[in-house]
């Protein structure tokens, strides 16, 4: 389709006559247009037909008892939904305990089988999925009426994805050997062909924009197209015999021709039993139907500002003369029934035909080939009476007359029973273009009803739903859920969570996509997760920066603590467990806190004892060390304090050290900040332990003291350097 | 709808619960040989292995329940023993090992049902037994499960109720948005209460779900997803699964956790009586979207929303002999 679509039910449509707009979506059945009628498509209810039964595979209550007296030996069955996945575990579940029943109940095997149930899709769709994800996501970033040309050859990539899957399924039907798996693709083959025709007769009634292409020639063409009633063999039978006229398919075959509206094909064959019939007036006669032949309408003949319909007019009258004419006698009976067809005789085309689909299309062309496509209700009567009226009518026919009445509403309500692929791309395409615009008054059902999303976020968030059985489309999930508004994101922000991390690529991928999308209740769940499960793993870094990601700071404190007590029992190098850490992690006091003691412990060992000293009186001074850290902190500024050849600490430093000391000791946590001091063996009670390790610090006050004194006496100087005081 | 798999439970007696993990990569297992035994997926081969199975609890292991993954591996059981055990999940020199960390026994009555709460409630367990309790805990310290605090206690109903009473059953409202919230079944009483907590911390009865003609033997508080409203599943002893529909009361609709309203407009919007037979299960999927019931006609049935807002029955599983291919 070169252009787009003029029908815009919304604002054009009332005023055309189209129903679809004047009625709720919630009006259930949609009103039929065939109500006078004893014909009732929506009989059986829109689902009804639509339950899908599983018997589990060995039976666990099996032939030889009845569901009540299994019922009754305390079993039911029970089931439970696979999170990511929406499979459903279903097994036998006792009622009651064992320890209720007198007598100890017997289970038998069978009572203990877990069954796994689910839609499944097959592998080979996969692909086809992907594709219809890329098409979806490509008409979601156009707009079918600012950019006409470019949302159409975005548009176009959903049939040409259809059509090209199915060449994959034929390919694929041909070179497989398993004959489960070739049947499994016949079956996905015929399913899609009926998609594809779907797609097509609702591109062609709702969304072609094509005003100058009657919807009888593009009818035609679907019919042709989907349609295979024709017999190609019996054609080429015909060609190859002589005497064509005498055959007995010859009659049959040019009624099919003419109410398919294969002009082309009739007109070939007519030619060839022309050329061959030695009768003269036979032949003539025939050259005269030829000539009513040739001028059956066509999209080739359409002529511009209204002149077709003249021109046809005139090839009424043309007809209806050479159906009166004496030459048309030798062509024998059969002839009155091709000319009734020509005329466009209700009866005859309706009796001549073998469905609804070829009736409505020979009646279109025949009787009102330029119909529009809001003028088709009085036809397609005619045709749905006589074919499906107190018949079993499938869905197929439902989708495809729901599409011909021009009714958005009733095509996406049967196409949701069809496929859950099709009706949420046709939804999407029929809001798009304004088919499913809610008008004031239905808006008020939904408000009536508590319904938050519309009727294509619906159809697209089940469709969602529905992938979920394969995880490897996680993508596609998300991205079809991330596009249904309110309620799908927040389906989204949830299901995202239960995606299980296989991998540190995938995670990372989600992540990425939680981040990119602004989920960022499920960014901070995912992150909590994997921090927890880095921690496990000893991988401290990782658990930090996914803590500090999760914004969860109690948790990094942990994992800091966690690292700490590590480094101060010999079993962690705090240098190298945060090495792993990018430099692009958001700055955190824990974090800042251990670089800063691994880089006083390096100093010191290192000699570097003026910068040992500075990191330390630095971080206590900050107090970026927790406070029970400070009792071992101040024991590790001993060995400076006490240092011979040096003062390390000026008088300023030990100060800052002595109120450090005074400020753990005269707490009312004094239990707690002293509880990283290692206990004395003589302690017995809590009581004592607290004093021994008071104690402890005895050392410590008096080499404060000490380096006070000589602090004052010989200030440290700035050229002082530890390595030479080292090697001193 | 198709049986995609099948494994043996191994169980020596006959299965009370099966439990997916927040992933769905782990199943636990509980029965009344007093097992709990943990299934992990094999993805390459597409099969349920189960390396770990341990004893318990001293009887029938009714309930499980699995914590959210940021808590590690952190199982809940309960016990026709009168008591709740927390597990957790170790290493010890490389080997898992399931190792009991906390045990809650402070009832009268067998514990009936043990569901986790929502995630950004903390880790927070909710218990109720036969004797009509529901208990609330908590774990002081995440990082160490050892210490878990009873924080609410409530009746659900009227007197205690013996165990014949029928069961009696929770579900934790999982929506963000809102106070603390629970639905409980009332064995006896014949009916469900939403539970809310109010402004002075204490849980309290505002809502009644009534209609049942008999046990609610279970009840599904169905994934908010956004929605205005929220939709409680139950499954009754009179054949019924019914879905309720909760809405606040006042104009404007949201609920937004006001604590000054705390009455909604609660209307069933669905009644089914397709099993014909005591509903024994209801439970809702991970987006709220599909409720699965089963009953004591041996058949699972599940129900999916239309775009009309009716309740239609999309599958059915039988336990009954029958052609196992999938039907249309």
């Amino acid at each position: 389709m070169a252009s787009l679509p003029l029908i815009q039910p919304s604002l054009k449509a009332p005023a055309d006559g189209a129903r679809a707009t004047k009625r709720s979506i919630f009006s259930n059945p949609t009103e039929d247009i065939y109500s006078d009628m004893d014909l009732d498509l929506d009989k059986d209810g829109n689902e009804g037909d639509s339950v899908s039964w599983v018997h589990l595979d060995p039976s666990p209550i099996g032939k030889d008892t009845t569901v009540e007296k299994w019922s009754q030996s305390n079993r039911t069955l029970q089931s439970t939904f696979r999170p990511s996945t929406n499979e459903l575990a279903v097994y036998v579940a006792g009622k009651k305990a064992a320890e209720q029943f007198p007598v100890k109940q017997t289970a038998s095997s069978k009572d203990n089988i877990v069954f796994l149930c689910q839609e499944t899709i097959p592998e080979f769709r996969l692909p086809f999925i992907k594709r219809m994800y890329g098409v979806f996501l490509d008409t979601l970033s156009k707009d079918p009426y600012a950019t006409p040309e470019l949302y159409q050859r975005s548009f176009d990539r959903y049939y040409e994805g259809i059509e090209r899957y199915l060449l994959r399924l034929d390919a694929l039907a041909t070179t497989t050997e398993d004959t489960e798996k070739v049947q499994a693709i016949t079956q996905e083959a015929e399913l899609m062909d009926k998609l594809r025709s779907i797609w097509q007769l609702a591109e062609y009634m709702f969304l072609t924009a094509d005003d100058k292409q009657p919807i009888a020639f593009l009818y035609g063409e679907w019919l042709t197209r989907h349609d295979g009633g024709m017999d190609p063999e019996v054609g080429e039978k015909l060609l190859a015999a002589t005497g064509k006229l005498s055959q007995p398919d010859f009659w049959p075959y040019v009624y099919q021709c003419l109410l398919r509206g294969m002009k082309n094909s009739v007109v070939f064959m007519v030619e060839q039993a022309l050329n061959e019939e030695e009768d003269e007036n036979t032949a003539d006669a025939l050259d005269a139907f030829l000539g009513v032949l040739r001028g059956i309408p066509s999209s080739e003949m359409l002529l511009p500002d209204g002149k077709t319909r003249g021109r046809h007019g005139h090839w009424m009258e043309q007809c209806q003369k050479f159906a009166k004419s004496p030459l048309l006698l030798y062509l024998g009976s059969e002839a009155d029934t091709a000319m009734s067809i020509l005329t466009g005789d209700v009866e005859t085309i309706l009796e001549s035909t073998t469905s609804w689909e070829e009736a409505f299309s020979a009646l279109l062309l025949y009787t009102d080939p330029e119909c529009s496509r809001h003028d088709l209700m009085p036809l397609l009567s005619s045709c749905v009476e006589k074919y499906l009226k107190g018949k079993d009518v499938s869905l197929l026919d439902k989708i495809k007359v729901g599409i011909l009445e021009l009714d958005a509403i009733k095509t996406i309500r049967y196409c949701g029973n069809f496929h859950p692929l099709l009706v949420a791309h046709l939804a999407d395409v029929f809001q798009q273009y304004g088919y499913l615009d809610i008008s004031d008054m239905q808006l008020q059902d939904t408000i009536a009803l508590g319904w938050d999303s519309n009727i294509r976020d619906f159809f697209i968030t089940s469709y969602a739903h529905s992938l979920m059985a394969d995880p490897s489309l996680w993508e596609e999930i998300a991205g079809y859920l991330l596009n249904c508004g309110h309620t799908g994101r927040a389906m989204l922000s949830e299901w995202i969570c239960h995606v299980p991390m296989e991998s540190s690529t995938k995670a990372h991928k989600v992540l990425k996509f939680c981040k990119d999308n602004n989920l960022t209740d499920s960014l901070r769940s995912i992150n909590r997760v994997m921090a927890v499960e880095e921690e496990k793993r000893g991988q401290y870094a990782l658990a930090i920066q996914h803590f500090i990601a999760s914004k969860d700071g109690d948790r990094v404190a942990k994992v800091a603590d966690n690292m700490m007590l590590k480094y101060l029992a010999g079993k962690l190098d705090i240098d190298e467990a945060l090495s792993t850490l990018p430099a692009s992690t958001s700055p955190n006091e824990h974090v800042e806190f251990l670089r800063s003691y691994a880089s006083f412990q390096r100093d010191y060992k290192n000699g570097k004892f003026t910068e040992a000293a500075g990191t330390l009186v630095a971080i206590l001074a900050t107090e970026k060390a927790p406070k029970k850290y400070w009792a071992i902190l101040l024991m590790d500024a001993l060995p400076l304090l006490e240092h011979k050849d040096k003062v390390v600490f000026d008088s300023h430093d030990t100060y800052e050290l002595m109120q450090c000391l005074e400020e753990i000791i005269g707490s009312q946590f004094k239990d707690e900040y002293l509880q990283l001091l290692p206990p004395s063996p003589a302690a017995s009670s809590a009581g004592s332990v607290v004093d021994e390790r008071e104690k402890q610090l005895d050392v410590l006050r008096l080499a404060l003291v000490r380096n006070l004194a000589r602090s004052l006496v010989h200030p440290p100087r700035e050229a002082d350097d530890d390595e030479e005081m080292m090697s001193l | 709808m198709n049986q995609v798999t099948k494994f043996d439970g191994t169980h020596e007696d006959l299965i009370h619960d099966v439990a997916f993990n927040y992933y769905g990569n782990r199943l636990a297992t509980c029965s009344s040989d007093q097992k709990i035994k943990i299934w992990d997926y094999n993805e390459a081969d597409g099969i349920w292995e189960s390396n770990i199975s341990f004893k318990a609890h001293s009887c029938a292991v009714l309930k499980t329940s699995w914590a959210h993954p940021e808590y590690g591996q952190v199982l809940a059981s309960c016990s026709f023993d009168r008591s709740v055990i927390i597990w957790e999940e170790s290493y010890h020199d490389a080997v898992k090992k399931w190792t009991s960390v906390a045990t809650l026994r402070d009832g009268s009555g067998t514990v009936q049902d043990v569901e986790f709460a929502p995630n950004h409630l903390g880790l927070r367990l909710a218990i109720v037994a036969a004797d009509g309790l529901v208990k609330i805990y908590e774990a002081m310290d995440v990082t160490s499960l050892a210490h878990w605090t009873m924080i609410d206690s409530f009746p659900v109903g009227e007197g205690p109720s013996k165990d014949e009473d029928g069961n009696h059953c929770l579900s934790w409202c999982t929506s963000k948005f809102t106070a603390q919230m629970m639905v409980v079944g009332c064995a006896k009483d014949h009916v469900a209460k939403i539970f809310r907590q109010d402004h002075n911390t204490k849980w309290q009865a505002c809502e009644v779900l009534g209609g049942h003609g008999g046990v609610v033997h279970d009840v599904s508080w169905a994934p908010n997803m956004g929605r205005s409203y929220h939709l409680i599943a139950t499954a009754c002893k009179d054949g019924h699964v019914r879905i309720f529909k909760l809405t606040d009361d006042s104009q404007g609709g949201a609920l937004t956790g006001g604590w000054s309203r705390k009455m909604f407009n609660v209307t069933c919007i669905a009644d089914f009586a397709d099993h014909n037979a005591e509903v024994w299960r209801v439970e809702w999927n991970v987006t709220g979207t599909i409720l699965s019931s089963s009953g004591y006609d041996g058949k699972v049935r599940l129900w999916k929303a239309t775009y009309t807002g009716d309740w239609r029955c999309m599958s059915v599983v039988s336990a009954e002999e029958g052609p196992s291919a999938f039907q249309r």
